[in-house]
């Protein structure tokens, strides 16, 4: 028996669906419930970065980058600054890097939080989701107590960062950080061995090694796919090569190598390294003046540099050319959604209309980044 | 981690150093397997580094190429000394390539130690591993353009490679699967791709940052196009994630990548009117009858 195939039929998802992460849109074309055809449709959230970028002065760049990949903007501002840094050769405090890494780790906690919450509800688990936002809830009370912002923080700034911790703030970490780490057991329990879950996304869009760099892929989508690459460890920058912690890859423990549960399971996993390198940071933080190194004007000498950082999402780059001005002549920023995006088209045909959200889901695209 | 685990991580990472990976893949507690592979992949490294870095000393000349005479060495000392004192034309008018980029090796190496000496009350470990890196950077950079030179004759538009390799954009498509597929490069990752305008006056560029998973290796590629008829081979049927990056290129800058199977808008809509991010751009007046604003009342 031949298989029957009917007319493809055109359905668009999006640009306004809860399953999509912000406004994308994707237009799908189906044989039945299978999908033949997956396009992403980008754009809708365009809001000129890289031109707003060459009309103002460096520092007035970094609120951009906060709202360019809005769920974690602390390692936004944190890889723009060390760019900066490197183009001008600044040397900043030693105690202004390890405050940089203890909050780039408190945000990255908070997004894969909400990462792991939103694919949760994009398979059907509705509850975790909200036991998982009452914990990014107290990440973002921290920061509130830091800077006063909740999601966009303006905090690291080129050559140093805007406040210091206040009084008692490391003891206040440290009783989040008691109070997170078993809950890693609860969402286990609550969600990743959960046979309905496994069902959904064990075996469901598996993403090869040799795809997944040749479409730039990184950060955790990659590392699901078995491949150990991680900025932090592979081209350290900051102070990340002081500290001890694992690199997390996918091992396919309830499916195949890359499928969507290695992605979800690599980001569960890469919070409890994140909790050992803040505790880590915390036991050596040193004291001093943060503001020491702040420069009065931040005028890079003529070049380019091109440099990356491990951010939540993988490998966030920033180009910067400098002409000597105190404008930049050029910015590009590579954002990781955007090319792990791209690959959805590739792994997602053939697969049912439901699996597509869920391997959507699982990548974890934060739709800001991909728009600038 | 007890004493047992460090035995066995060392024994499994010896074996597989000789081929055989199934010691490690056959510990069944995950966290010291993971510990075991993480041992390995450094192991690796490790003896991957010291042959390159010897090669790529420069006093020990490779075996190839004849050995450098003394009248030449004199020279190179003086053209140094020369920079040192400002003066960088004498090593920039250098005509030989090879004794060029020996004198700037050599001038490289010259300032390290004059720096190395001022600093010395601080030693900073971070500083040195850097410095060191630099060097290894730029030599890279000469082998990468001498091989792609060496293949396709007449494609490398500047010689003189710092931190970057200018082509002209000449069998672009086939020197990128050159450097993707050769076992010396590896170039399975393309990073970035970045529209640059060299002004309203100027010609356009197109950037490339490629990255090597296997060998952790990086290197910047820039081909110039012109500005009234902007066109660059496309790669991207070289890289997949070239489709994305070209298209955003095209939307922001016009260039057009011959050969790209859908060059179309990506983020803006499909009927905007210009190029923003090329540096004479005007906004368009009325984008389906909504005045687009120019002037921005109220702001600041």
């Amino acid at each position: 028996m031949g298989v029957v195939h009917g007319d493809l039929m055109t359905l668009n998802i999006g640009p306004q669906h809860p399953s999509t992460h912000g406004v994308l849109r994707l237009k799908v074309k189906t044989d039945g419930e299978i999908i033949s055809e997956v396009e992403p449709i980008i754009g809708y959230l365009h809001r000129c970065f890289e031109k707003h970028c060459e009309n103002v002065t460096y520092d007035q760049v970094i609120p951009y980058t906060d709202r360019c990949d809005y769920i974690a903007a602390m390692n936004n501002n944190f890889g723009y600054a060390v760019a900066v840094e490197e183009l001008m050769e600044i040397k900043v405090p030693e105690r202004v890097e390890y405050i940089r890494v203890i909050v780039a780790e408190l945000n990255r906690i908070a997004s894969h939080l909400l990462a792991l919450g939103a694919f949760g509800l994009d398979v059907g688990a509705f509850t975790p989701f909200l036991y998982m936002f009452r914990d990014r809830e107290r990440i973002l009370d921290l920061f509130e107590v830091l800077c006063g912002a909740r999601l966009l923080y303006n905090y690291i700034w080129v050559g140093g960062i805007s406040h210091d911790f206040p009084p008692n703030f490391d003891s206040k970490i440290i009783e989040f950080l008691d109070y997170f780490e078993p809950k890693i057991d609860e969402y286990n329990n609550l969600l990743t061995f959960n046979k309905i879950f496994i069902e959904r996304t064990a075996d469901i869009g598996v993403l090869p090694p040799e795809i997944a760099i040749s479409y730039g892929v990184s950060g955790p989508n990659l590392r699901g796919s078995g491949v150990t690459w991680d900025l932090r460890r592979d081209d350290p920058y900051s102070i990340y090569d002081k500290f001890d912690f694992n690199i997390v890859i996918g091992e396919g423990e309830m499916g195949t190598v890359g499928d969507c549960w290695d992605r979800y399971f690599v980001r569960m996993i890469e919070m409890k390294e994140s909790v050992k390198i803040i505790r880590q940071a915390l036991k050596t933080l040193p004291s001093g003046d943060v503001h020491q190194a702040l420069p009065k004007k931040i005028r890079p000498p003529k070049g380019s540099i091109y440099k990356r950082t491990e951010s939540p999402r993988g490998d966030l780059a920033y180009y910067i050319v400098s002409d000597g001005s105190p404008i930049p002549y050029r910015l590009k920023m590579r954002s990781p959604a955007f090319t792990s995006l791209s690959v959805l088209e590739e792994i997602s045909s053939g697969w049912m209309m439901s699996d597509v959200l869920a391997i959507l889901g699982s990548l974890d695209i934060v739709l800001g980044e991909i728009d600038r | 981690m007890s004493d047992e685990q460090i035995k066995l991580i060392e024994e499994a990472v010896a074996k597989a150093l000789t081929g055989d990976m199934d010691m490690i893949n056959n510990i069944e507690d995950r966290v010291t397997r993971s510990k075991a592979k993480a041992a390995l992949v450094k192991a690796k490294r490790e003896a991957k580094k010291s042959p390159v870095s010897d090669s790529e000393n420069p006093p020990s000349p490779a075996p190839s190429k004849p050995s450098v005479g003394d009248e030449k060495l004199s020279f190179i000392d003086d053209v140094v000394a020369k920079a040192l004192a400002g003066d960088m034309d004498a090593i920039n008018n250098i005509e030989d390539r090879v004794t060029r980029s020996k004198a700037k090796a050599a001038l490289v190496k010259a300032k390290r130690l004059a720096k190395s000496s001022t600093v010395e009350d601080a030693p900073k470990p971070e500083e040195s591993t850097i410095e060191d890196s630099i060097p290894t950077k730029k030599s890279f950079y000469q082998i990468v353009a001498e091989a792609i030179d060496k293949k396709f004759t007449g494609s490398l538009s500047n010689n003189d490679v710092n931190g970057y390799i200018q082509l002209n954009g000449q069998n672009w498509f086939e020197i990128a699967q050159y450097l993707r597929d050769n076992p010396d490069f590896l170039f399975d990752s393309l990073q970035c791709v970045t529209g640059y305008d060299y002004g309203v006056e100027g010609e356009l560029e197109v950037r490339y940052n490629l990255h090597s998973m296997t060998h952790n290796h990086a290197i910047e590629i820039r081909i110039k196009t012109n500005r009234t008829n902007p066109k660059v081979p496309s790669v991207e049927q070289v890289w997949r994630i070239g489709d994305w990056f070209e298209r955003e290129t095209y939307d922001m800058y016009g260039i057009e990548f011959e050969g790209h199977r859908n060059m179309s808008r990506i983020l803006l809509p499909d009927d905007w009117e210009g190029w923003p991010l090329l540096k004479d751009y005007e906004t368009q007046e009325t984008y389906h009858g909504i005045v687009v604003p120019k002037v921005k009342d109220g702001w600041e």
